[in-house]
C-alpha cells in the first residue's frame, strides 16, 4: 500500500457504508427505481472491470465481451450441469473468466498497445462465432436456467450491489497499491517503468487478468439477472464499447469517473434514447471524441482542475494578504484518489 | 478441397491487401493504428451504391468521384482532429479513431439501414477459364487492382522526393522537420491517401460481396491480419500477407467448412502475435542470453 494506511482503510469504509445503503434498498423503494438501479450497479461493475486494464493500465481493450459471455456461459452450464448454486457458479464465471485472459495474455500482450486491441477485438470476433456453432452451450439458441434455482428479486439484487461495490473496491485498491503505481508507470512510459525494473508484461497481464475475473464476476451477474441467455447478446461487443465509453466520459483510471460515466450513459443518455439505438451509437461516438480530445481527464478530471483552480484564486488571495509568511510555496502533491 | 478454390481464395487475396495497404501505410508513417478504417472501406462502398443508384456506371469507375471524396474528408479529419491527439497520450488517437468508428457506424446505419446492400457489375458474376481451372472474374480484377496499388505506391515512396521526404518523416520526424518536411502536411496526405486505398478495397468489396455497417470491425481485424503477417510498413508484404489471408480463409472454408473461415482469420492473428509478431519475412536479431530488451518496434517504411 501507499500513503497512510489509515485513508485506505477510511475509503474502504465508505465504500462499505453505501454498500449497507445499497443492501438495504430493496423492498423500501418501488419497482422500478429498483430495476433501474439494478441495472446501473451491472454497468458500474463492468465499466470498473474495463477501468483496471483500460484506463489504469492505458491498454484499450476491445475484448471483454469476451468475459461478460464467459462468465455467464460459466454459470448457467455450471448450474444447469451440475447442479452446482449460483454463489459458487458466480465464482466460477469470475474464475473462468480469469483463466482465459491469463492464457490471451501470451499473445495478447507480446508487443505495445496497438496490438492488444486490435488482438482483443479478434478475440471478441472469434468467441461471438464460435459461441454461436458451439452445440455443447445450445449454439445460437442459449441456454435457460432453471429459475427456481435462482435467487429472489431483492437477494439478487443484494448480490448485484455486493458485485458492483466489490469492483469498485478492487480499483481504489489497485489505485492504492504498489502494483497500481507500477501500472500506471508502464502505462506512461513503458520503456522507463521497465529501466527501473518493472517488467511492463508481468504487470499488464496480471491487471488483465484481475480486469477479466471482475468483468467474469459481473457477466454471472447478467446470466442471474436474464435467466435465459444467448450469444448474440452475451458476446456481444455492446458490452466493450459502452464500457469503454463509460469510463472515459467519466475519467479512465479514477475511482468515480466509472460510476459518473455509467451513470451519464446508463442513465441520462441510452434510457432516453431507448426506441433510437442509432442515434445512441452516434452520441457515444461524439461524446469519446469530444472528450479525449477537450477534456481527456473526463468528468473527474474537470472537477479535479476545476477544483485545483479555486485553491490556487483562494490561496492567492490568501498570500496576497499575507506576503511575508509564505515566500516559499512548495508544490503539494496531488492526491490522485 | 480443389486447386481451384485455393487459387480463387489466394486472389482474392488481393482485395485483403487493398484492405489492409492503408491501414500498413498510416501505421508505419504516423505510428497510429487508425480504428476506424474498416468503416471507411464501408463509406467507399456506400458512396459507390448511393452513384451507380443514380447513374448506371461501372462500380470501378465511381472511384474516380468516391476517391478524391474520401480524400478530402480524411485529410481534413486528420488535419482538424487526430494531428493535435498525436503528440499526447498513446490512447488519445485511438480513441479517436474509436469515437469515429462508432461515428460512421451510427451514420451509415441510419442512411442504409442494417440490411446488406451491394452493387452489380457484369464482370462481378462471370468467370474464366485458365488451365481447366474456374476463376472468378471478380478475383482477378481484386488481384490486379492490388498489384497496380502496391508497385504504384511503392515506386512512389521510393523513387520519388516525396517519398523521401515521406519516410524521412516517418523514420525522425524532428530532423525531417529541420530539413523542411512539413510533417502535418505529411500526415494529412498520407492519411487521405490511405483512406482512398480503402474506398477503393470497399467499392471492390461492395460489388462482388455486400455490405453492411458492422462488418467495419471485422474488416479493420482482417486489415491487421495481412499487416501483422506482411511486417508493419512492408509494403510489397502486405501484397504475400494479402495472398497468405486469402489461401487460408479459403483452406479452412473448403475443410471445415464457410462459417469457419472468418475464424480462421482471426484465430491466425492470435497465433502470428504468438510466434511471428513482427511479421513472417523480419529477421530476428540473435536473442541475447539474458536482458530481454524492451519492445521497441521497428521504424517502418
Amino acid at each position: 500500500m501507499i500513503g497512510s494506511t489509515r485513508r485506505t482503510v477510511g475509503g474502504v469504509a465508505v465504500l462499505l457504508v453505501i454498500l449497507g445503503v445499497l443492501l438495504y434498498l430493496p423492498g423500501h423503494i418501488g419497482r422500478g427505481p429498483q430495476e433501474i438501479i439494478l441495472n446501473l450497479l451491472i454497468w458500474v461493475g463492468i465499466a470498473q472491470g474495463w477501468n483496471i486494464i483500460g484506463g489504469i493500465g492505458g491498454q484499450l481493450s476491445l475484448g471483454h465481451s469476451v468475459f461478460v459471455g464467459a462468465g455467464g456461459y460459466t454459470l448457467a452450464m455450471l448450474m444447469i450441469q451440475s447442479g452446482l448454486g449460483w454463489p459458487l457458479a458466480i465464482v466460477g464465471g469470475g474464475v473462468l473468466s480469469a483463466v482465459l485472459a491469463w492464457l490471451l495474455a501470451f499473445p495478447l500482450l507480446r508487443l505495445a498497445g496497438v496490438y492488444f486491441t486490435i488482438g482483443s477485438s479478434a478475440v471478441a470476433i472469434i468467441a461471438l462465432g464460435w459461441m454461436v456453432t458451439w452445440e455443447w452451450t445450445g449454439e445460437a439458441r442459449g441456454l435457460n436456467i432453471p429459475i427456481d434455482s435462482l435467487p429472489g428479486r431483492n437477494l439478487k439484487f443484494q448480490v448485484i450491489a455486493v458485485l458492483a461495490v466489490l469492483s469498485c473496491i478492487a480499483v481504489y485498491l489497485v489505485l492504492r497499491s504498489s502494483f497500481g503505481l507500477r501500472l500506471m508507470a508502464v502505462r506512461d512510459d513503458e520503456g522507463a517503468a521497465s529501466a527501473l525494473g518493472v517488467s511492463p508484461r508481468r504487470v499488464k497481464g496480471q491487471a488483465f487478468v484481475l480486469s477479466a475475473f471482475l468483468t467474469g464476476l459481473m457477466g454471472s451477474a447478467v446470466a442471474i439477472n436474464q435467466a435465459s441467455i444467448e450469444p448474440y447478446s452475451m458476446f456481444s461487443l455492446k458490452w466493450t464499447v459502452t464500457a469503454l465509453v463509460m469510463v472515459i466520459v467519466g475519467g479512465m483510471g479514477t475511482l468515480w469517473g466509472p460510476v459518473i460515466g455509467a451513470f451519464i450513459i446508463y442513465y441520462l443518455v441510452d434510457r432516453s434514447l431507448e426506441d433510437q439505438p442509432v442515434v445512441q451509437a452516434l452520441l457515444s461516438g461524439v461524446l469519446i471524441i469530444a472528450v479525449i480530445s477537450l477534456a481527456p481527464g473526463g468528468v473527474v478530471g474537470l472537477a479535479r482542475s476545476g477544483y485545483a483552480k479555486v485553491r490556487d484564486v483562494a490561496r492567492r488571495s490568501r498570500d496576497a494578504a499575507t506576503p511575508a509568511t509564505s515566500t516559499a510555496n512548495v508544490p503539494e502533491v496531488s492526491e490522485r484518489v | 478441397m480443389s486447386a481451384e478454390a485455393l487459387v480463387n481464395g489466394a486472389l482474392l487475396g488481393g482485395l485483403y491487401t487493398l484492405v489492409a495497404l492503408g491501414l500498413s501505410l498510416v501505421f508505419g508513417i504516423m505510428r497510429v493504428v487508425n480504428l476506424a478504417h474498416g468503416i471507411i472501406v464501408i463509406a467507399g462502398a456506400y458512396l459507390a451504391v448511393v452513384i451507380t443508384r443514380q447513374v448506371p456506371v461501372d462500380p470501378l469507375l465511381t472511384f474516380l468521384v468516391v476517391g478524391p471524396a474520401i480524400f478530402v474528408i480524411a485529410a481534413l479529419t486528420q488535419r482538424l482532429l487526430l494531428q493535435r491527439l498525436l503528440g499526447q497520450s498513446l490512447e488519445a488517437p485511438l480513441v479517436a479513431t474509436f469515437g469515429l468508428l462508432l461515428v460512421g457506424q451510427g451514420l451509415f446505419t441510419f442512411i442504409f439501414g442494417t440490411s446488406p446492400l451491394s452493387m452489380t457489375a457484369p464482370w462481378a458474376q462471370s468467370s474464366v477459364n485458365v488451365l481447366g481451372m474456374s476463376i472468378l472474374t471478380l478475383n482477378l480484377v481484386a488481384f490486379a487492382l492490388a498489384v497496380v496499388v502496391i508497385v504504384a505506391t511503392q515506386l512512389v515512396l521510393t523513387r520519388t522526393r516525396f517519398g523521401t521526404a515521406l519516410r524521412a518523416s516517418a523514420i525522425d520526424p524532428a530532423t525531417a522537420s529541420t530539413l523542411g518536411v512539413n510533417i502535418n502536411r505529411m500526415h494529412a496526405l498520407t492519411f487521405g491517401a490511405a483512406a482512398a486505398i480503402a474506398a477503393l478495397a470497399g467499392i471492390v468489396y461492395g460489388t462482388g460481396l455486400s455490405v453492411n455497417p458492422s462488418d467495419a470491425l471485422p474488416l479493420l481485424v482482417l486489415g491487421f491480419t495481412v499487416v501483422v503477417m506482411g511486417g508493419v510498413g512492408n509494403i510489397p508484404g502486405t501484397l504475400v500477407g494479402g495472398v497468405l489471408v486469402g489461401i487460408v480463409a479459403a483452406a479452412v472454408g473448403g475443410l471445415i467448412g464457410p462459417v469457419y473461415s472468418p475464424i480462421a482469420v482471426n484465430v491466425l492473428l492470435l497465433i502470428l502475435l504468438l510466434v511471428r509478431p513482427r511479421g513472417l519475412f523480419v529477421r530476428t536479431a540473435p536473442r541475447k542470453p539474458r536482458a530481454k530488451a524492451p519492445v521497441n518496434e521497428e521504424v517502418a517504411a
